[in-house]
C-alpha cells in the first residue's frame, strides 16, 4: 500500500473516533466499535473448511451486526478476518454476495452475443474489498503507532509480523477466496 | 468439457446447432425458442427464416439447410458460420463457448446466492472473499441459521 493511501485510511480511522485498545486486541476493538455504533456485534464461529480458503462474513439485521469467522483458521488470521469485516462495517459497505465471475476475453465470439447471454455485471465489490482490506491493515499499524507503552510482548510482536504477512498476501492475491 | 473437434456432438449440423442452443441462452431461461430466434433474425438481420425451418435442422429432419439460413443462425448465435458448417478447426470456437458456458453456470450460482440472502431480516452482507463459490453458499446458509436462532426468528 502506498504511503498516501495509508495516510488516507489513518485519517478515516481518526474521524471514526473509536478507541483503539493498547495493546491491540481485535475482540476489544470490536466491542468499542459496537459501543460507538450503539448496535451489538455478535462474533460467530463457522467451520469454513468446506470453502477453498478460510473466510469471514458480515451480516447486518435490524437488531445487530453478525460477523462469522472461520473457527479453524489460525488465531492471527481469525483476527484479521474480524478486522476486515469490521472495516466493511465502518465503511458502510452495502455489498451483496458476489460470485467471482470474471468474464474471459473472447476473441471469436461476438461481444454483443456475450453481453446478451451474460446480462448485467456489477463491479463495486472489488473496490469495497480493497477498501476494507486497506482499512483493516491500517487498524493494526495505527494501533502500534499510537501505543504509549513500549512494543507489546515478544509473542505479540511475532503475531503482528504474521498478521502483516497474511494481510499483504491477501491484498496481493486478487483471486483469493 | 471435452469439446474436441472429434466430439460426436459436433459431427452433424444438427448437433452443432443444438450445442449453440444449449450454450447461448437467454438470461434466466433454458434456451431460446425457435420462434425467438426466427423473430430476432428477422429483426436484426432483416432475413426471413421460419421457426419450423430451424426446428427441422435441430431435429435432424433437414440435414442440408441453405447457406443463407445457416449464416443467419450463426450470426444470431455470435459465432463464425464456419462453426455451423463444421469447417476448419472448431476447437478454438468450442473452447470459447465452453468458457462462456462456465461463466453462465457461475452466474446461476450467483442467483442462488441472491435468493439465500433475500431474507427480509438481512440488510447488509459483506464477505471476506473476492468471489463466492458454491461451498461458500453452504456457509452463508449455516450462518443465517445461527442468526435466526440468536434473533428468535424461528420461534
Amino acid at each position: 500500500m502506498k504511503a498516501r493511501q495509508i495516510r488516507r485510511y489513518e485519517q478515516r480511522l481518526r474521524d471514526l473516533d473509536i478507541t483503539i485498545p493498547v495493546p491491540f486486541d481485535a475482540r476489544t476493538f470490536c466491542a468499542h466499535i459496537a459501543e460507538r455504533r450503539g448496535r451489538p456485534i455478535h462474533v460467530l464461529s463457522l467451520d469454513t473448511s468446506a470453502a477453498a480458503a478460510p473466510c469471514g462474513l458480515w451480516l447486518a439485521t435490524d437488531k445487530a451486526d453478525y460477523i462469522a469467522v472461520d473457527e479453524k483458521a489460525p488465531p492471527v488470521l481469525r483476527s484479521h478476518i474480524l478486522l476486515h469485516e469490521l472495516a466493511h462495517m465502518l465503511c458502510d459497505h452495502t455489498g451483496r454476495l458476489e460470485l467471482d465471475t470474471a468474464t474471459p476475453a473472447f476473441t471469436i465470439l461476438d461481444p454483443e452475443m456475450v453481453k446478451r447471454v451474460l446480462g448485467r455485471t456489477s463491479r463495486y465489490p472489488d473496490e469495497q474489498e480493497r477498501e476494507a482490506e486497506g482499512l483493516a491493515s491500517v487498524f493494526i499499524r495505527f494501533a502500534a503507532q499510537r501505543s504509549p507503552v513500549p512494543r507489546p510482548r515478544g509473542s505479540d510482536d511475532s503475531a503482528t509480523a504474521e498478521l502483516d504477512r497474511v494481510s499483504a498476501a491477501l491484498a496481493a492475491d486478487r483471486s483469493w477466496k | 468439457m471435452d469439446s474436441t473437434p472429434e466430439d460426436p456432438r459436433f459431427a452433424t449440423m444438427q448437433g452443432r446447432l443444438n450445442y449453440l442452443f444449449e450454450t447461448v441462452r437467454p438470461v434466466g431461461k433454458n434456451r431460446y425458442t425457435y420462434r425467438d430466434v426466427a423473430e430476432a433474425i428477422k429483426r436484426d438481420q432483416n432475413f426471413e427464416i421460419t421457426a419450423a425451418y430451424i426446428n427441422y435442422i435441430c431435429t435432424g429432419k433437414r440435414d442440408n439447410p441453405g447457406v443463407e439460413q445457416v449464416r443467419a443462425l450463426a450470426t444470431f448465435f455470435g459465432v463464425p458460420a464456419a462453426f455451423l458448417f463444421g469447417e476448419g478447426d472448431l476447437s478454438r470456437i468450442t473452447s470459447e463457448l465452453e468458457q462462456l458456458r462456465a461463466v453462465v453456470a457461475a452466474r446461476e450460482q450467483q442467483q442462488l446466492a441472491d435468493e439465500a440472502m433475500s431474507d427480509p431480516g438481512v440488510r447488509v452482507v459483506a464477505m471476506k472473499a473476492r468471489g463466492l463459490s458454491p461451498s461458500h453458499l453452504q456457509l452463508v446458509s449455516a450462518m443465517l441459521d445461527q442468526v435466526r436462532q440468536l434473533e428468535g426468528l424461528d420461534e
